[in-house]
């Protein structure tokens, strides 16, 4: 479980996240707003990504953003899993050697490796592709690609940040599906969009304006 | 070995890291090598002379030159700059007027360390000099007598140099890198037996030789032959380093891509900093031997195409251990780049 206690970040002048508690359990949440309501911002502090101005953010009662560095790369490796909104792909890379960065980190073994980049391929429906470059990949599919990368460790909590903003609806709707198996099969799932028809597509939409949740409704 | 795997995989893909760290290596070996071959020639020049004539006394016909007087550390002895000075060399009954040129002469005294050279002392009267066989008038010996006629001093002939500027030419002299020394050079070859220097000179430069109006465009066309060389040198140094420039912005970009993906998923400070060394060592090595490959396939091209000005510049070097060491080195390069590519596909291709 994940909860964010009395979570703040200040930018120069601006509270992107102010004092905000929250609790996630598990399965398939969304986090909504508006542009610049700080959901994004919020996003990366969870992902140990961005250090929050004050306040906790704890996993499973462990608060990592107080403890040293070396715990807070090895939770970003193995507990935590990420999808961008722009792939964040390395282009030059086929698809297995995109995939396989997260093993080759946590140190798996190339036995390993491949067994593993095979069975996310084939979970995200890219089998076959392994050896082509990234770059030369459609929207849909380097997104699925990423997200192949980001279950490789079998994180328990995945982190999408706009996941669906450059894709079209037909890819879109495959993304948040391929989400939703991974809930079913037991990761967290948080995912941050604007895009309200996404938002109803999963469990819980916790709303956010100006840096505070405004809104949070199971579904 | 999980950092080798990961390096494995970031020498993969940067190959054109290889072309910038190549293009690199390539300006700067030309630098240094310019500057290698033109102090070595500098020395190869006069280095022979000063080591037979440890000890003695030196007679060195040659322009006026403050700077490269210093440069060599040569004491000038009885020259004016811009003045049109004679002096007359007489010896066994004979006289000869050594500067019709307008240039001086330097005299120096040769001390046992090379670099002990003292600025302007004239030698004493009586001690051996060394002077050029085209100066000598005939029938002069080693062990004359020789005056100064303006000094007044009389000094003993104890040897002849004409010989080191052939010296000088089996080294390789070269206009284009030997700009500071072509004055040097020039004039160090009119006291050489013209028939001599003159045809090589002649095929090299495509001066015009006839008597001493010849001697003097031969002059002037070497400096202009090297002034061109120069400014063909400096142009491919200004388009390697804008290419350079190019692949540097490639270079920040790509790894600052890199940085962030392997920080998100967990790569800790430390080990992204030895990642770093240790793929920047292999490119810069690799890129390295690639650069020194791509001068020395050059020298050794410019060696076989030698009736031209270029062969010039590369003077008498050989060709064959210049084209062995290049395709050595070609291989290494090639080997190392192959050897890089091949064992990242090692991992994550099922």
């Amino acid at each position: 479980m994940i909860r964010l206690t009395e979570l703040t970040k200040k930018f120069a002048d601006k509270t992107a996240v102010d004092r905000l508690s929250l609790e996630v359990e598990g399965g398939f949440v969304c986090i909504t707003g508006r542009s610049g309501s700080g959901k994004s911002t919020l996003l990366k502090m969870m992902g140990l990504m961005l250090p929050p101005t004050s306040g906790q953010v704890t996993f499973d009662g462990a608060d990592l953003w107080a403890a040293p560095e070396a715990e807070r790369n090895r939770a970003r490796n193995t507990l935590l899993g990420f999808v961008f909104q722009d792939y964040a792909l390395e282009p030059h890379y086929t698809v297995a050697e995109n995939v396989e960065l997260p093993l080759l980190i946590a140190g798996r073994t190339g036995a390993e490796r491949r067994a593993r980049v095979a069975e996310c391929l084939a979970f995200v429906g890219l089998s076959g592709l392994e050896r082509q470059r990234a770059g030369t990949l459609s929207g849909g599919e380097q997104q699925r690609t990423a997200i192949a990368r980001a279950i490789a460790n079998r994180p328990a909590f995945l982190l999408a940040d706009e996941p669906c903003g450059n894709l079209d609806k037909e890819n879109g709707d495959r993304v948040v599906e391929l989400f939703r198996s991974l809930v079913r099969e037991g990761t967290s799932v948080i995912m941050v969009t604007h895009n309200e028809e996404d938002a109803r597509k999963t469990d819980r939409v916790i709303r956010l304006l100006d840096g505070r949740v405004c809104g949070d409704e199971r579904l | 070995m999980k950092g080798f795997d990961l390096w494995k995989l970031m020498m993969k893909r940067a190959l054109p890291l290889v072309w910038a760290c190549g293009i690199f290596a390539l300006l700067f070996a030309l630098v240094f090598f310019s500057g290698f071959v033109r102090r070595d020639l500098t020395e190869g020049l006069y280095r022979d002379i000063l080591e037979e004539a440890e000890g003695e006394q030196l007679v060195f016909s040659c322009d006026y030159d403050p700077a490269l007087a210093q440069e060599l550390e040569i004491g000038v002895y009885a020259s004016a700059e811009g003045e049109t000075y004679n002096v007359t060399l007489s010896a066994g009954g004979q006289s000869l007027e050594v500067d019709r040129y307008g240039r001086g002469l330097i005299l120096c005294r040769v001390l046992p360390a090379w670099q002990a050279l003292v600025e302007g002392e004239p030698p004493d009267e009586g001690e051996g000099i060394w002077l050029s066989e085209a100066l000598l008038p005939a029938g002069l010996e080693i062990g004359d007598e020789v005056r100064i006629e303006e000094a007044g001093q009389v000094f003993r002939l104890a040897g002849t140099f004409s010989g080191e500027i052939r010296s000088a030419l089996r080294l390789g002299f070269s206009p284009s890198f030997l700009l500071a020394e072509d004055r040097a050079f020039a004039e160090a070859s009119v006291i050489c037996p013209a028939e001599e220097v003159f045809p090589l000179w002649q095929s090299a430069l495509g001066a015009r030789v006839s008597g001493d109006d010849g001697l003097f465009d031969l002059c002037e066309g070497y400096a202009l032959a090297g002034g061109w060389l120069e400014v063909l040198f400096w142009l491919i140094a200004a388009a390697a380093l804008l290419v350079a420039v190019r692949m540097t912005a490639f270079f920040l970009r790509h790894f600052a891509r890199q940085t962030f993906l392997l920080r998100v998923f967990g790569l800790s400070r430390g080990r992204l900093i030895l990642l770093y060394a240790g793929v920047l060592l292999a490119y810069g090595a690799l890129g390295f031997a690639l650069g020194v490959g791509l001068f020395y396939a050059f020298v050794g091209i410019t060696e076989a195409l030698s009736s031209g000005i270029m062969g010039m510049v590369f003077g008498e070097i050989s060709p064959l251990p210049m084209f062995a060491l290049g395709g050595a080195v070609f291989a290494l390069a090639a080997a190392g780049t192959a050897a890089a590519v091949l064992s990242g596909r090692e991992g994550g291709q099922p």
